[in-house]
């Protein structure tokens, strides 16, 4: 029935935007693990040749990852979402389940 | 190498392009034409403040000096960007909706507008921001230094000393000029932040023209500058975790907690929308920023002459190749980091200042506060341009006093771990509903205090505040008090060893505070606004009730807000509530908007303390219980009209079943209609086929049997006909299709010739009738041919069944509440009293006695005539017999002649 795809449709449309929520949430996660990376990479004193030049690029090319990824997310996040009440999240829930 | 006039020309043309872009944008803002001004990306430029001068130079002097560890100061506040979602919403959620004003007034009014925290936390902020002052101060003095001490027989201001007061007094006027033209912190600054944004992107052009000249122009290009790096001694500086972690965090913090970060994040923002492209722009504009440091360092250290200032590599490098108009560029943007820094900066501490020092103070000398005379409007201002000065004048002190030496470069960590201990009462206040004013009280005030002797103090060196002593051996020789050993924690990093212990301790005390302690009803109110901020569209009422005067509030209004902002204001209100002129009625309603407006011009706390004086002293005073009282009493009405809904359905669900009830009997006198009707009309039908049948074959008949069988046809035939007529007449009768001819008569001629006209009834029995004529001579106006008809068939009811041996009937004139009405009363036996009712029914006899030649209609037509004409009949109990009393429709009457 064409209600029912509506519904569908509808459920599909409110669980992207949670996980694009959710997505929001956990970036500065991962985020700070990537960034506590190079302090794994005890290079002083090892003998070998120092890299701070490699880690430097990699520290910038998490860090442009992050922007690129937030970005992307800030513009899928629409600006009816800042004021999804927290009741209507509820809703949300209720109509993933359908 | 310049000359002094051209760097000073450069400067002021700089200073004056600044002013020129503030003046265009507070006008176009005042214009109503916000537009481009208030971009998300003027928005994330803004935002820049957080990099000072300690940014533009002193990256590369810690980079120089630590590695890559300086990163971490931006990664902290990236982080807090990219992960705006969990609390940055809320925070500008919170602050637009409560209308904060600055930090310290978010603590305050989230703890009940407590004025006592409202002042620690602005003191707090003042002792930590000063140093921070005095360092961007001391970083435009050396600039210049930098300038100068290539020619210094050029310049005529010798002393350094000198320069910093022209930057501070320079940077006073501008703050002064933009930054308290408007009073209500939530007009927002739109001068001052456009001014910072075209600040931010000298900044960023700056270091990035650096940054290319130096891989470009020194270097050739990236792969040697990767060499270099690799090969400079900046590669041997070892990665210390504890400090790695600590710096995130703490420049996370403080990114939030900062009075002139808040300023620009929370206050200055006007549209939740920019956060949302602020999270990721400003994070790319902080990796922009530092993306050259480290090779700028690299290459400083390898190009400089050894014991260069690593912290001014930015300007030292292209001025030794001979890049002066890139050197004087950066010499602007080094310019731009400091005096955006320090003029937001003393905004927000002004701002603080006034509403959380001197308002309150200047209330509580002056009891009658606002209601007495005096501009107020003109304390605060006055109030917030003298805090600027002071702000300044502390930093310009500072600066003095420390010796402007490289002590100064590590404040600005000193600094950041001093605001950071608003961090758990903010974090709690906003997450946490049992957050109560004493638990932020006691944490802020512990970590203050733990944070004060373990850093701020140790900071400024031995022997200047603390005696060296006391720094190697603790307070009178307990080791285990030593300043920057805390409780034997000697092994770790000054850094983490303060935060560790002020955090800790703060949040202890926060926690333990907040869980013992009871949060007065104001504060619960507020928690739970500030916590469920997302949950609340409307704010919840604070004034519930006042005798406050609509003029008295319009008067404070003007000497704070301004009279014009102050008549539009009460004007909007009163239009709103439909009434005209410009007072308002003071509702609960009007007082909190009028509290929160308040509340953007001089904080929660002394708005709340101003509206207090004036309506009824104290806050939620024993009229606010009676509110709260008023509320549950409506609550209860609400309830008992619910009952009463529910008590009114009952009524017409038992309404509804006595319908039904009805509709049921109906339909069963219709069923018993139908079957008499059948009946009635079979009977004279049965008779005339019979009949008709024996006349049909009947040769054998003689005459008179002929006649008197064809009599019998007839006599059915007109029982028939008369029984269809009766029902028919019943039937135009019920369906109102009857037209009444009224006429005027004496009511004894209807009487006379109803009982004429009856005299054939039953005419075998001697039947006497009493009568009043002298009564009956009464004028009447109906429709006589039915009145009659209906006391025809009352008389020949009576002469039909009444069954006393001496029939008789009285007809007799009576009044009845004020009305005419004839009773018709026989000596019989009367109608039981089960029948009465029935007797009007169609159909209904009481005894099956056709033979009277009645149908059962009589009665039943009666009644419809009687209530066509405006009248009734009805059975009269207790008169000895059987008696009907018809009650003639009222008119105008008067006696006939």
């Amino acid at each position: 029935m064409p209600d029912d795809t509506k519904q569908l449709f509808l459920a599909r449309d409110t669980f992207m935007r949670r996980r694009v929520i959710d997505a929001s949430r956990l970036l500065p996660l991962l985020g700070l693990f990537l960034f506590l990376i190079p302090l794994l990479w005890d290079d002083v004193g090892s003998g070998r040749e120092a890299f701070l030049a490699e880690k430097l690029l990699y520290m910038f090319a998490v860090w442009f990852s992050l922007v690129a990824v937030a970005a992307v997310l800030a513009f899928k996040l629409r600006p009816g979402d800042l004021n999804v009440p927290r009741g209507l999240e509820e809703v949300d829930r209720e109509a993933e389940i359908d | 190498m310049f000359a002094f006039d051209i760097l000073i020309e450069v400067c002021i043309g700089y200073v004056v392009l600044l002013f020129l872009v503030a003046y265009v944008a507070d006008r176009r803002a005042r214009q109503g034409k916000i537009g481009w001004l208030r971009s998300p990306l003027v928005y994330t430029l803004s935002l820049s403040i957080y990099c000072t001068a300690w940014t533009f130079y002193g990256a590369v002097g810690y980079a120089a000096r630590s590695g890559i560890e300086f990163l971490c100061i931006y990664l902290g506040p990236s982080l807090v960007m990219i992960g705006w979602w969990w609390g940055l919403r809320k925070l500008v959620r919170i602050g637009r909706m409560q209308r904060i004003t600055s930090i310290a007034d978010l603590i305050s009014s989230r703890y009940g507008k407590s004025a006592m925290l409202g002042g620690l936390v602005t003191l707090l902020a003042v002792i930590a921001t000063t140093p921070y002052i005095a360092l961007q101060l001391q970083s435009v003095t050396l600039s210049f230094g930098v300038f100068a001490a290539a020619s210094p027989s050029d310049w005529p201001v010798q002393s350094q000393h000198a320069t910093a007061i022209w930057v501070a007094v320079g940077l006073a006027v501008f703050t002064i000029v933009f930054g308290t033209r408007n009073l209500d912190a939530n007009e927002r600054h739109h001068g001052v932040v456009m001014a910072i944004a075209v600040e931010a992107l000298v900044k960023l052009a700056a270091l990035l023209a650096v940054g290319a000249f130096v891989v470009w122009g020194i270097a050739d290009g990236p792969r040697e500058i990767i060499q270099r790096i690799n090969e400079s001694p900046i590669a041997m500086a070892p990665n210390q975790s504890s400090r790695w972690l600590a710096l995130i965090f703490l420049s996370g913090a403080a990114f939030l907690c900062l009075p002139r970060m808040f300023q620009v994040l929370v206050v200055e923002n006007d549209d939740e929308h920019h956060l949302s492209t602020a999270s990721w722009a400003f994070p790319l504009y902080l990796a922009l920023l530092n993306l050259f440091v480290l090779p700028i360092a690299a290459m400083g250290l390898a190009v400089l002459p050894q014991g260069s200032n690593p912290d001014l590599f930015v300007l030292t490098l292209p001025l030794s190749q001979g890049q002066n108009s890139l050197a004087m560029l950066v010499f602007l943007g080094g310019f731009s980091s400091a005096t955006s820094m320090v003029i937001v900066a003393s905004i927000a501490l002004s701002t603080m200042v006034s509403n959380h020092v001197v308002m309150p103070l200047w209330l509580s000398i002056r009891r009658q506060g606002a209601t007495v005379s005096g501009d107020v409007r003109e304390v605060v201002l006055m109030s917030r341009r003298l805090s600027i000065s002071a702000v300044l004048g502390l930093g310009y002190v500072y600066y003095r006093f420390s010796g402007g030496g490289e002590a100064l470069a590590s404040i600005g960590l000193v600094s950041f771990a001093g605001v950071v201990q608003v961090l758990p009462a903010l974090v709690g206040g906003v997450f946490w509903r049992g957050a109560t004013r004493v638990g932020a009280a006691l944490g802020v005030s512990v970590g203050f205090v733990v944070w004060l002797y373990v850093m701020f103090l140790p900071s400024f060196g031995p022997d200047v505040l603390l005696s060296a002593r006391m720094m190697l051996e603790g307070p009178l020789g307990i080791g285990w008090l030593r300043p920057q050993a805390l409780f034997g924690l000697h092994d770790v990093d000054p850094l983490v060893h303060a935060l560790l212990w002020s955090m800790a301790f703060n949040t202890t005390a926060f926690c333990i505070g907040s869980l013992l302690s009871f949060p007065n009803p104001l504060e619960r109110v507020q928690g739970a606004q500030f916590v469920n901020v997302f949950d609340y569209t409307a704010s919840h009422r604070g004034w519930s009730r006042s005798n406050v005067d609509a003029e008295d509030l319009l008067i404070m209004a003007q000497r704070i807000l301004g009279p014009s902002e102050a008549q539009a204001l009460f004007q909007a209100a009163a239009d709103a509530q439909g009434k005209q002129g410009y007072l308002p009625e003071i509702t609960p309603d009007f007082i909190d908007s009028f509290e929160r407006v308040l509340a953007g011009s001089v904080g929660a706390a002394t708005a709340h303390a101003m509206i207090g004086q004036m309506t009824s002293g104290s806050a939620l005073s024993v009229e606010d219980l009676m509110a709260v009282a008023d509320e549950t009493a409506q609550i209860m009405e609400y309830s008992s009209q619910l009952e009463a809904q529910s008590q009114e359905l009952s009524r017409t669900a038992g309404q509804l079943r006595d319908a039904n009830e009805k509709l049921t009997a109906l339909s069963v006198q219709k069923d018993a209609f139908l079957s008499q009707i059948s009946h009635e009309l079979r009977t004279p039908m049965t008779s005339i086929r019979a009949f008709s049948e024996i006349l049909m074959l009947g040769d054998a008949l003689d005459a008179e049997e002929k006649a008197k069988y064809s009599k019998i046809i007839h006599d059915e035939a007109l029982r028939l006909t008369r029984l269809l007529d009766a029902l028919l007449d019943l039937n135009v009768l019920e369906h109102g299709h009857v037209t009444i001819e009224q006429e005027r008569a004496v009511l004894r001629d209807v009487i006379d010739r109803a009982v004429f006209a009856t005299s054939a009834v039953s005419a075998d029995r001697v039947f006497t009738i009493d009568r009043n004529e002298a009564r009956e001579a009464v004028q009447i106006y109906t429709d006589l041919d039915r009145l009659s008809q209906v006391f025809i068939n009352l008389i020949a009811n009576a002469r039909k069944y009444c069954d006393a041996p001496r029939p008789r009937l009285t007809i007799r004139v009576v009044r009845v509440d004020g009305g005419l009405a004839v009773d018709f009363v026989d000596n019989g036996s009367g109608i039981p009293a089960e029948s009465q009712s029935l007797i009007f029914e169609k159909f209904s006899r009481l005894s099956d006695q056709s033979a009277a030649g009645g149908a059962g209609l009589g009665l039943a037509i009666s009644r419809e005539i009687m209530t066509k004409l405006g009248g009734s009949v009805t059975y009269l109990p207790g008169q000895g017999g059987a008696a009907f009393r018809v009650i003639l429709p009222k008119l105008p009457m008067e006696r006939a002649a």
